[in-house]
């Protein structure tokens, strides 16, 4: 007997069990599934009247003979437990002559039905009080929609009213507001009436406590109606563009997912308009419902009023049990004021006692209760939870045990079936026929999927009531729904009105995933998803594993563990489930279950109700034979299995070093990421980019960079959290790094988080199966990062990859050659050591002596150069490990071959020809070395040549004789002049003898003075010819190597002084022209005479020569 | 000297001194070759140059340079700028003709092949400090010929500042925030023997997975099958009992696949089939021929 395809339970016995109006079903039902009512708290003037906070304890305290008046108020979300407790409250009364118990109950939600249902209650002969009123009408939904409009836009105008108007009145009357609302372009197009309507009229059955009201919303509709509107007033045109204008204020505001009442409420005279309209409308709300249903408040007190007169004649006491006070919504007003209407007090001493239980929810009470005095009225306050910072947080099955023990009632009235049920009416739940008393599968069942005092929990687990209970989430937001009834319409509704998918084999089926189940909870996270996809190739059997795991079991454990009880589980599902269910066994296929142990139950306490005969029509299908097909076969297993350790199914391996714990992401929210990566997979957009990108950035920034051949520096540059996108994220741009959407980034990624924040909690398989898509992920993001560093570090012209490094070194060199700091035929060590030097070794060097271009290349590299010196040594170091270390070493390799280009040619690598877009540094480094590249060469040669000139100059000038010589011999001369002429030309001799000051000054007189040797030599020894004939380098050395300032300075003071003397020589030559028209004489015969004497003068110097003698 | 000795000689800094001498046509005095790679300006107040004679210590090591009087002479074929085409250099050296000491270092790649797949994944490495890991790996490895007397020949500094750094280069693991400290993982490496496989074996034809093993064990000889493999599974004294491949070597095999760089046939059923390692997360559970795909770089 194979407990596999087995139906427990009927459909139908299930539909009655579970329906949730708790007033709807019979007295035997409710009694069934119900357990003591406890925890919930209680407040007002008499709480301590209530000794027990649980349903007796209300009720005794309901009940006390001295209590004349009480009005008890049960506060709580929908679906909580409020109407549960007064059904039980109606069915536990005392049975007395004095109590007339009224119960109006939720019913359809309706104040028409509830009225209806307050008659039928009634004595017959009471009746009468309430006849007429909200009767049903012919008019339908939208007729009365239409005039509910209408009858709102006519309570805007001050007239209206007989008595106080509502708030407002002044106002709303003074802008005309009544034109606005009944313009013939908005009725029957403005939503919010129909609305309204719709709630009261308690929206098929599905009201849920929903409080009709105008919203913000049905403003921001009103004005985009009136917009087009025309033909009104002047007034109301005002009107309608002031609500615009608010509108648009407030659609604005709201771009931020605030509430909307907030930001109203925060643009304050902003939406003034609004505001007061929204409030007027509300506060006429009650009446335009109360004429459209036919129902006067007033009537209604009235009613009520001789109603409790009558009975106080007849000595009884009305015990009005209100399940829902949403449901006389319109009328509220009016029943609070019956309900708090003691019969103690003078006043009211005609009317008889009364006990009100009514039940609120937790937003309709602040409406009802909104000030001080009305809450002091309050006898009981019951709440089933309390109030959280913004919401009301329910206090029902908060725990599994309490969960577990909910859901497990619900089972046994199930299987026991309604007709068993009624047979023999039950005192509470434990008095129900247990049917797995006689069930066959017991032993085989309650170890496999749990059971709570005897009750299996079949087909549901712990895990599945905690895991759906626990997920359920309103798809819009609206309900709260970790409720007793959310329990009942989501989790435990689904499954049990679907039999059949167990009958045949189809368990569980698609529609126990109820809307209120979050999509992003129903995914298999990781390597479990990998597994089902690999193992089960039919699509309809995949699902099924998918929907076990995702709710019986952990959607992210992979691994196959051994429980304490002996049972081998999968993703922390039992084999014995996956047989059950006929799905195919994903674990690891040698473990086998040790032999089942003993029943696992979730209670303390074994059902020990009495078997009852089981009637035939409670029955459910008979134990199936074993004629299920078997299970869908998974993947062959693998191989090995003999080799298996058993440490593969321990879910707790022992451990080595820990990896460091993620500051960002802790493992509770292991599943949210992993959901936001599995819908990114398949193509939605990324939630939380920016969290993805920075993950990615930590990722990288992990890598061995320089290992890997790729460029710390650019890491820095080109990958970071603000450059890191994952595909679809955002728009992208050239600098962005863009990771594609594949598999193996969802699953890297995935992995990382996992290995980062849940390392301790994963299998060992887990563990090496995330290690290995991580160690992919690294891989294939390494390939990633060097091709966008080959896009993002662009091609020069001539189609090689830039260097900033090799630009960055040559760069640095030129402007040290210009500032004569090396020249190019220096050890190339030596300069590149100078190069990475902070101290600039010859900062005086500016090059002002040189041409206007070479001057200007140093002057330009002078703005970044200690900048790009540092970039330089960061680019160029190839460190010992991740961090550095003391010792800088060089990518020398690199670097080298580019300073020996350079000083080959003396033009720097191409730059890129675009803007490389990479750091401002290397971009500016980019657009300054073409500049230095393109002036280089044409600076050697113009110095060169400039040099050249000045040497041409100074033999000019000197006849070739040595400086020293020249100068010290035009001296002499000046100064004879001087002694002979006192009437010698006082400004020429003044030049002079300033230009002399000079050179005297600047050591550039005498032989002796080093400068004037090292000039002395320079001049002695070029060859204009062959440095003529030099190429750029070789010119650029010799233009290095020139005395070149001192050559500047010594041609310009030598043209001074030249000019000086060609005027004292004209002076001399006027005199002697002068003195030889007398004498016969003239300059030129001097010159005669002179050339005479010198050549007699060398003619014996040559002759005393001796012979092989070296001076004379 | 060797690579485990002069741990200061990383791989990307032998690539640049083979680089260095290069631009300056193959040869260069030692001490300028020195100056360049640490220039006397950084050196700090210790002005050491261990760094760079490490890293010439290295090169010599690998055969890459010789000296000549006080001149470096680069030994090496034409030197590519592209680190993993020098990486191919390097694993061709170490595999072909290693010196004595640098032999260590397939070898103790191989042992972390071998144990990774006795231990059925890598955690035996997570599981251990730097220093108990080495100790563990160091009692398996041989002494070498002229000190057989030496205490180790491994320990955690040459496991962390020589040889991890070094295997990583070659691209045959990782090391990472959430990895053991070495992750055995020889996929680049693998991708990277592929044209030369492809040329051997040809391309876009199935091959028996035998000769393809056998081949790729050649390559790499410190998986299934390769001497250094078998050495490997003697000295770690373990004999597996199944005949599949090893965890390490499907993962790489099954990666490659998935990114289409290889395929991975199964024709009819797994009998006779070569299977691999058990991944329940992959379709590919066992092979009965491999193709390489062309056009590969």
């Amino acid at each position: 007997m194979t407990f596999q395809r087995y139906a427990c339970w009927d459909e139908k016995d299930a539909n009655a069990v579970l329906r949730t109006e708790a007033l709807a079903g019979s007295h035997s039902l409710f009694m069934a599934v119900h357990a003591p009512l406890e925890g919930f708290s209680v407040s007002g003037n008499r709480e301590a009247w209530v000794e027990r906070p649980s349903d007796k304890g209300l009720r005794e305290a309901l009940t006390r003979p001295e209590l004349r008046h009480a009005l008890c108020v049960v506060e709580g979300e929908p679906g909580s437990g409020k109407s549960h407790l007064i059904r039980w409250l109606s069915l536990n009364w005392p049975k007395t002559d004095k109590d007339i118990l009224v119960l109006i109950p939720r019913s359809q939600g309706s104040l028409e039905e509830a009225l209806s249902a307050l008659r039928e209650k009634l004595p017959e002969d009471l009746r009468g009080f309430f006849a007429g009123l909200g009767e049903a009408r012919m008019t339908s939904l939208a007729g009365r929609a239409l005039d509910f409009q209408s009858k709102l836009a006519h309570s805007l105008r001050k007239e209206y009213f007989e008595t106080d108007a509502p708030i407002h009145a002044d106002w709303a009357d003074e802008w005309h507001y009544h034109e606005l609302m009944d313009a013939p372009a908005t009725r029957g197009k403005w939503t919010a009436p129909r609305r309204i309507l719709e709630t009261l009229s308690g929206l098929g059955g599905e009201r849920n406590s929903q409080v009709a009201e105008f919203t913000v919303s049905d403003m921001l509709e009103l004005a985009s109606l009136v917009r087009p509107v025309k033909g009104l007033s002047p007034t109301a045109v005002r009107a309608k563009f002031q609500l615009l204008k608010e509108a648009d204020a407030i659609e604005r505001a709201r771009s931020d997912g605030r509430e909307l009442e907030q930001v109203v409420e925060e643009l304050g005279a902003k939406a003034e308009h609004t505001s007061r309209l929204l409030a007027a409308l509300r506060a006429r709300l009650n009446h335009a419902v109360q004429d459209l249903l036919g129902v006067s408040g007033q009537a209604l007190k009235n009613a009520f009023m001789r109603l409790r007169q009558e009975l106080a004649l007849r000595g009884k006491r009305l015990v009005l049990l209100l399940e829902d006070i949403t449901s006389v919504q319109g009328v509220e007003d009016q029943m609070m004021n019956v309900m708090i209407a003691s019969s103690e007090t003078e006043t009211n001493r005609s009317l008889c006692d009364l006990i009100t239980v009514a039940g609120v929810t937790p937003h309709f009470f602040q409406k009802l209760f909104d000030v001080a005095n009305l809450r002091q009225r309050i006898t009981f306050h019951v709440q089933f939870g309390e109030k959280g910072e913004k919401s009301f947080q329910g206090m029902a099955l908060r725990t599994s045990e309490e969960r577990v023990r909910f859901a497990a009632r619900y089972l046994r009235a199930t299987r026991a079936g309604v007709a068993r049920i009624d047979q023999r009416p039950p005192r509470d739940w434990t008095d129900v026929y247990n049917r797995c008393d006689q069930c066959p599968y017991r032993p085989t069942c309650h170890p496999r999927f749990g059971a709570h005092q005897g009750v299996g929990l079949y087909p549901f687990n712990q895990a599945a009531i905690d895991r759906m209970y626990t997920g359920l989430e309103h798809p819009k937001g609206l309900e709260e729904l970790h409720t007793p009834r959310g329990m009942i319409q989501s989790v435990l509704g689904p499954v049990l009105l679907a039999p059949q998918s167990v009958t045949r084999g189809e368990f569980p089926p698609p529609q126990m995933e109820s809307e209120n189940l979050p999509k992003n909870e129903r995914n298999l996270i990781g390597r479990l998803g990998l597994i089902v996809a690999a193992k089960v190739q039919d699509r309809d059997t995949a699902e099924r594993l998918r929907r076990l795991i995702a709710w019986w079991g952990e959607r992210d454990n992979a691994s196959t563990q051994r429980r304490e009880d002996g049972a081998t589980t999968f993703a922390g599902i039992p084999r014995g489930i996956f047989e059950t269910f006929e799905l195919p066994w994903l674990g690891d296929p040698s473990e086998v279950d040790k032999p089942e142990a003993a029943t696992r139950d979730a209670g303390n306490t074994s059902s020990e109700a009495s078997p009852v005969a089981e009637p035939p029509s409670v029955r459910g299908e008979p134990p199936p034979e074993s004629t299920a097909s078997p299970a869908p076969e998974a993947s062959p297993p693998g191989p090995d299995v003999k080799e298996k350790k058993p440490a593969t199914v321990s879910p707790k391996p022992p451990r080595g070093p820990k990896p460091p714990r993620a500051a960002t992401v802790n493992a509770q929210q292991f599943q949210v990421r992993s959901g936001q990566l599995a819908a990114w997979a398949q193509g939605e957009k990324l939630e939380d980019q920016g969290f993805w990108s920075e993950q990615v950035a930590v990722i990288l920034e992990d890598l061995p960079w320089r290992t890997l051949g790729l460029d710390p520096h650019l890491e820095d540059k080109l990958f970071t959290k603000e450059t890191v996108v994952l595909a679809g994220a955002r728009k992208t741009t050239l600098k962005h790094f863009e990771i594609p959407r594949e598999r193996w980034v969802w699953l890297g990624l995935e992995s990382f988080l996992a290995l980062r924040t849940r390392d301790e909690d994963l299998s060992e398989a887990d563990r090496e199966g995330y290690r290995r898509t991580y160690a992919r992920l690294l891989r294939k993001l390494a390939e990633l990062a060097r091709a966008h560093v080959s896009r993002r570090v662009p091609l020069t012209e001539s189609g090689q990859r830039w260097s900033p490094m090799a630009t960055a070194a040559q760069f640095l060199l030129a402007r040290a050659w210009l500032r004569g700091v090396h020249r190019p035929q220096d050890p190339f060590h030596v300069q590149w050591n100078t190069l990475l030097d902070e101290y600039d070794p010859d900062a005086g060097a500016s090059g002002d002596h040189r041409i206007q271009g070479w001057g200007d290349i140093v002057v330009k590299v002078g703005r970044t150069s200690s900048d790009v010196r540092n970039a330089l040594r960061e680019l160029a170091s190839l460190p010992q490990g991740r961090k550095g270390g003391a010792q800088f070493f060089a990518a020398a390799g690199e670097v080298a071959p580019a300073l020996i280009r350079l000083a080959r040619t003396l033009e720097l690598d191409p730059s890129p020809a675009e803007d490389p877009k990479i750091s401002d540094l290397l971009d500016k480094l980019a657009q300054d070395a073409p500049y230095v590249s393109d002036r280089l060469k044409s600076a050697a040669m113009g110095e060169r040549n400039r040099i050249l000139r000045n040497v041409e100059k100074l033999d000019e000038i000197t006849h070739r004789r040595s400086l020293p010589d020249w100068l010290k011999s035009a001296d002499n001369v000046v100064a004879r002049l001087r002694q002979l002429d006192a009437h010698l030309p006082f400004q020429y001799v003044q030049r002079w003898s300033e230009v002399y000051a000079k050179l005297r000054g600047r050591k550039l007189l005498e032989a002796s003075d080093p400068d004037m040797r090292r000039l002395e030599v320079f001049l002695s020894e070029i060859d204009p010819g062959e440095v003529e004939g030099f190429a750029p380098p070789e010119a650029l050395a010799f233009a290095i190597g020139a005395p070149a300032a001192d050559l500047v300075f010594m041609v310009d003071r030598l043209q001074v002084a030249n000019e000086a003397l060609t005027q004292l020589r004209r002076h001399v030559g006027t005199l002697l022209d002068k003195a030889g028209v007398s004498s016969g004489g003239t300059l030129s015969t001097v010159h005669e005479a002179g050339t005479r004497l010198r050549t007699a003068v060398q003619a014996i110097r040559e002759a005393l020569r001796p012979t092989g003698g070296e001076h004379g | 000297m060797s690579l485990l000795t002069d741990t200061m000689g990383r791989p990307e800094r032998v690539h640049t001194l083979l680089k260095l001498l290069e631009a300056h046509g193959g040869r260069l005095g030692y001490d300028e070759t020195v100056a360049w790679l640490q220039p006397s300006i950084l050196r700090g107040e210790k002005n050491s140059t261990d760094a760079a004679k490490q890293t010439i210590g290295s090169a010599r090591s690998l055969g890459f340079i010789r000296d000549d009087g006080n001149l470096l002479l680069l030994d090496a074929p034409s030197v590519s700028s592209d680190p993993p085409a020098f990486a191919d250099l390097v694993h061709a050296r170490l595999r072909d003709n290693p010196s004595e000491k640098d032999r260590v270092m397939l070898e103790v790649y191989a042992l972390f092949v071998v144990l990774t797949e006795r231990e059925e994944g890598t955690s035996w490495i997570a599981q251990k400090t730097v220093e108990s890991l080495a100790d563990h790996i160091d009692i398996m490895l041989p002494r070498p010929a002229d000190e057989p007397q030496q205490q180790k020949v491994f320990n955690k500094d040459k496991y962390s500042t020589a040889w991890r750094p070094w295997m990583i280069y070659l691209g045959l693991g990782w090391e990472g925030l959430v990895l053991p400290t070495f992750f055995p993982h020889p996929t680049v490496r693998l991708e990277r023997e592929l044209p030369g496989l492809g040329q051997e074996l040809g391309v876009g034809r199935e091959l028996d997975p035998g000769d393809f093993l056998r081949a790729l064990a050649r390559r790499m000889p410190y998986l299934d099958g390769g001497t250094l493999f078998e050495e490997a599974m003697n000295r770690v004294r373990w004999r597996r009992t199944t005949q599949r491949l090893t965890v390490v070597l499907s993962d790489v095999l099954r990666e490659l696949h998935d990114d289409g760089r290889i395929r991975l046939h199964l024709r009819g059923d797994t009998v006779g089939a070569t299977r691999l390692a058990p991944d329940p997360t992959h379709e590919i559970q066992a092979l009965s021929a491999v193709e390489l795909i062309g056009g590969q770089a």
